[in-house]
């Protein structure tokens, strides 16, 4: 749906002013204002019948001072002046009621000001198009699919087109685009019994395109034909293995086992750091790990992070040392590091935090039938699956829709609902090859209760022990 | 409501919230909040049985009248339902459910009870930081429809936090707890504080599993609440039901008679407790195992219709009450029926057990094998305690779990939205090294 235009809505150099207004007398203050105006749709079917329609306006602001090293925050609903006003006032007024560390420097460190309007860059703007044509699109997209043992499909479809303007009182004033599309899909097969289901994410920044493709299509094939493969897994598994992580297992033990291991304002980084700082071996000397904002298309593409800051390539990882951590402006300032542009939000309600963006191990020149070959006895692990990282234990976990054993070079018996755990360290250190064909999958990532989307990228990944039980 | 109605719908349902959280979280002796404030409306509507959800951010009545115009609009294009809006039903408790005093808690206030907490429990021997976040939620909620349904709660609620890491100078360990509810004890999260604390320096000695354990396990009321959640919670969800591992099995004996658990969404001090849920339904308690029998799955109106049943009162929208969402089903407050015995009696009577105090676990409804990891847990030896364990994965198989539990203490503890006593398993449960 269109946005209603108000002359009573805050407008760019009202935003200037408050924020200015907030510092304005005190040299040692810093403001910001973020504003964000997004119209958000939601299809979903089950069985290519519409389950739920729902569309959706979100609008808020969120403001935060900082002064004295302690910062006061505040969100509200709602884009007219006096809402912003208000809710830079409460900010400012928690300043006085969080407690002043007295010796604590007062220097932030902040990203340039820029002033800049961001257009998005896609064929067709979603906006233009009828919710019937997506629909449409929609109901034809399992047609490919084809399981004998199915016994549903639901696809939810979010899209979410606004933007995202960020004011502060060095100057900053740029607005941004918050476009994000994703279709979640999900198939249950069942058979004597067993139900199996299994679920993939797609999706990324930019027009409809970015789901309605041929990739999409033969993507939600894939994962029917896997959804029938599982229904006929039987048998129980369990022990250590040597093992080959497909590119979607791959890329959750990127993200979570180095990715978040890089971001700088998780409670363990210190941690971490005074354990393991940069420059010293945190993996295999194969592992080369990035995180690239500047990737098109994908979930985490974005040109200025939620602090104005300009989005770069980094490399977190390089040939199994630590290069870089992810920081946001606090964190930047706490731990003395330069910025990265790995400030996001889910939305206008949450302040930044340190997130990944495009987060990928970059590949090495395996094939996938060679490495499959070169195991005499181990598991293959398939996706989709998702994880979850003990930094106090040292140990990661992930949950995976399927294991095939591995017995002289070859594909054996199939397993299904399989979790691997392996002590951070030797899974990191024990990567012996890497794949050549790199893939990216979008995920949903939960940090701090907030939700962002992001991309995350592996080729196969060959491991010396990982524990499995199915 | 009219104005939907005058825009082509047969029928609606208009849901108004207001909420105001304040979020403190203390590092290190220092504190940040954030204060945020939400209003909107989420409008449900029906067209000729089609069905159609619009909500909008704030309370603005040209915005509220456009998101009306396009739900109607929407619900034209929507599937065929079998869904109604509630009728108007008495509560089951009386308004309010919220504490006054937690609904009076101020940002200074709250923001010294954290630093009182966290301060004192840095000063105990060999712990490094601690950290807390505490989260307090004020809600106001109505829901009106063109079935006559006009109800208005309020409800509060609070979330603290808390991460403790020890260290002996060789080894760290973290631990983390939480506090929830609508009531606010200050001596509770003092004590929860310390506990924590505690638990951390007890991890310092802590050894791992080191080959494959088929114990009888005594299950603390902490390490029972995250099983249940992980697994039992989500697969009495009617809406996915069917495809769990407890599919073929209600009506039937599923454990012992001692083991009894229901959905309490009145319960005093419960943190999801409220007059009505989020399609305006009365909140009930509901008998999901009943002396070993699995009775009952938890619904909202939208599962209940298709299945011709009433609903059980279990609408949840989004995580707390978000006008932005249509409701989806989730469990209230968890409550295992308390028994005989207590966690230290139940040491005492072992030769040979493992003490699990506490876990991780993957979400899984759909198979019966539930995995995870030990955050802590203790080695029963002659009847005591002897080492701490940081370190294991586990796998129960639930039907079989389920089926050999022999002991339910009466040692209950609230952990988030399960309320539990310890419990003893006499097989079920495998603990691998990692």
């Amino acid at each position: 749906m269109g946005r209603l235009s108000s002359p009573y809505e805050i407008n760019r150099k009202g935003s200037l002013s408050l924020v200015s207004d907030i510092a304005h007398g005190h040299a040692d203050r810093f403001a910001e204002l973020r504003i964000q105006d997004d119209a958000i749709t939601s299809i979903t079917l089950v069985d290519g019948e519409i389950e739920e329609l729902a569309e959706s306006e979100s609008n808020g602001m969120f403001a935060r001072v900082y002064a004295n090293g302690v910062w006061g925050l505040a969100s509200a609903t709602g884009t007219k002046l006096q809402i912003a006003r208000d809710v830079i006032n409460k900010a400012a007024a928690g300043l006085s009621r969080s407690s002043a560390n007295r010796g604590r420097e007062n220097i932030l460190n902040l990203p340039v000001p820029v002033t800049t309007v961001v257009e998005g860059q896609h064929e067709r703007s979603l906006s233009e198009m009828p919710l019937e044509e997506k629909v449409a699109f929609l109901k034809t997209a399992t047609d490919q699919a084809s399981n004998r043992f199915l016994t549903g499909t639901r696809l939810v479809y979010t899209e979410r087109t606004g933007s995202v303007s960020i004011f502060n009182s060095q100057g900053m004033n740029i607005r941004t685009p918050s476009t994000n599309l994703s279709l979640i899909v999900s198939m249950t097969s069942r058979r004597q019994g067993k139900s199996e289901e299994v679920a993939a994410v797609i999706g990324g920044r930019g027009g409809f395109d970015i789901v309605d493709n041929e990739e999409t299509r033969e993507r939600i094939a894939e994962l029917a034909e896997k959804a029938e493969r599982l229904a006929l897994a039987r048998g129980q598994l369990r022990g250590k293995f040597r093992a080959v992580l497909d590119p979607e297992v791959g890329g959750v033990l990127v993200h979570e086992a180095i990715g978040h291991a890089c971001e700088s304002d998780l409670p363990s980084y210190e941690q971490r750091l005074s354990k393991r700082p940069v420059g010293k071996a945190h993996a295999s000397k194969l592992v080369t790990v990035v995180d690239d904002p500047t990737l098109r298309s994908l979930a985490g593409s974005i040109d200025y992070d939620d602090e104005g800051t300009v989005a770069t390539r980094k490399t977190l990882v390089e040939k199994g040392k630590l290069s870089t951590f992810m920081t946001d402006v606090d964190a930047a300032t706490r731990h003395q590091l330069p910025l990265t542009g790995n400030a996001r939000t889910e939305d206008y309600r949450f302040g930044p935090i340190v997130r990944m963006t495009n987060t990928f191990l970059e590949p090495g020149d395996w094939s996938h039938e060679e490495m499959i070959e070169s195991v005499s006895s181990g598991v293959y692990l398939a996706g989709p699956a998702f994880g979850r990282i003990d930094y106090n234990k040292g140990i990661f976990e992930l949950k995976c829709s399927e294991a095939s054993l591995i017995r002289g070079g070859r594909l054996t018996r199939m397993f299904s609902h399989i979790t691997a755990i392996a002590r951070i360290d030797d899974a990191l250190k024990g990567i012996v090859a890497l794949g050549k064909d790199l893939k990216f999958n979008q995920q949903h990532c939960r940090k701090f209760a907030q939700v962002v989307d992001l991309a995350v990228g592996s080729p196969d990944i060959l491991i010396r022990k990982i524990v499995v039980s199915a | 409501m009219r104005h939907t109605i005058n825009s082509g719908a047969d029928a609606c349902e208009i849901y108004i919230r207001e909420s105001e959280t304040m979020e403190i979280n203390c590092r290190q002796g220092e504190a940040k909040s954030l204060q945020r404030t939400e209003k909107g409306v989420g409008i449900r509507a029906l067209a000729r049985r089609s069905y159609g959800f619009a909500s909008i951010d704030g309370l603005s009545p040209q915005r509220v009248h456009r998101a009306c115009e396009r739900c109607a609009v929407t619900a034209k294009l929507g599937p065929r339902v079998q869904w109604t809006p509630a009728r108007a039903t008495t509560p089951q408790s009386p308004q309010p459910l919220s504490n006054e005093r937690l609904s009076q808690l101020t940002l200074p206030k709250a923001r010294d009870a954290l630093l009182t907490c966290t301060g004192h429990a840095i000063t105990l021997p060999q712990i490094e930081s601690t950290s807390a976040t505490m989260i307090i939620s004020r809600h106001s909620i109505g829901i009106v429809n063109s079935e006559g349904l006009e109800v208005v709660q309020k409800l509060a609620s609070m979330d603290v936090f808390f991460h403790v890491t020890a260290s002996n100078g060789i080894v760290r360990e973290s631990v983390q707890d939480v506090y929830s509810g609508s009531e606010v004890d200050q001596s509770d999260l003092l004590t929860l504080a310390v506990n924590t604390a505690v638990r951390a320096r007890k991890l310092l000695n802590s050894k791992k599993i080191s080959r494959l354990t088929h114990l009888p396990i005594i299950l603390s009321p902490d390490a029972v609440a995250r099983i249940l959640r992980s697994s039992l919670a989500l697969a009495v969800c009617l809406d996915i039901f069917k495809d769990s591992f407890l599919s073929r099995l209600l009506g039937k004996q599923v454990a012992p008679e001692c083991l009894s658990l229901i959905d309490d969404g009145i319960m005093a001090g419960g943190r999801f407790s409220s007059s009505f849920d989020g399609d305006g339904v009365a909140r009930q308690r509901t008998v999901i195992i009943e002396n070993g029998t699995l009775r009952n799955c938890l619904s909202d109106r939208m599962e209940a219709s298709k299945n011709k049943q009433a609903s059980t009162g279990n609408a949840r929208r989004g995580k707390d009450w978000d006008h932005r969402t249509t409701p989806h089903i989730s469990h209230t407050n968890l409550v295992l029926r308390p028994g005989q015995g207590s966690l230290d009696e139940f040491v005492g009577e072992y030769q040979r057990a493992i003490l699990l105090q506490d876990v991780n676990c993957t979400p899984n409804w759909e198979s019966a094998r539930l995995t995870g990891s030990i955050v802590q847990a203790f080695k029963v030896e002659s009847g005591e305690l002897t080492s701490c364990v940081g370190s294991g994965g586990f796998v129960i198989d639930l039907t079989k779990f389920l089926k050999n539990v022999i002991r339910v203490g009466r040692d209950v503890r609230q952990v988030f939205d399960v309320r539990s006593p310890s419990v003893v398993a006499s097989s079920g449960t495998t603990l691998f090294p990692i």
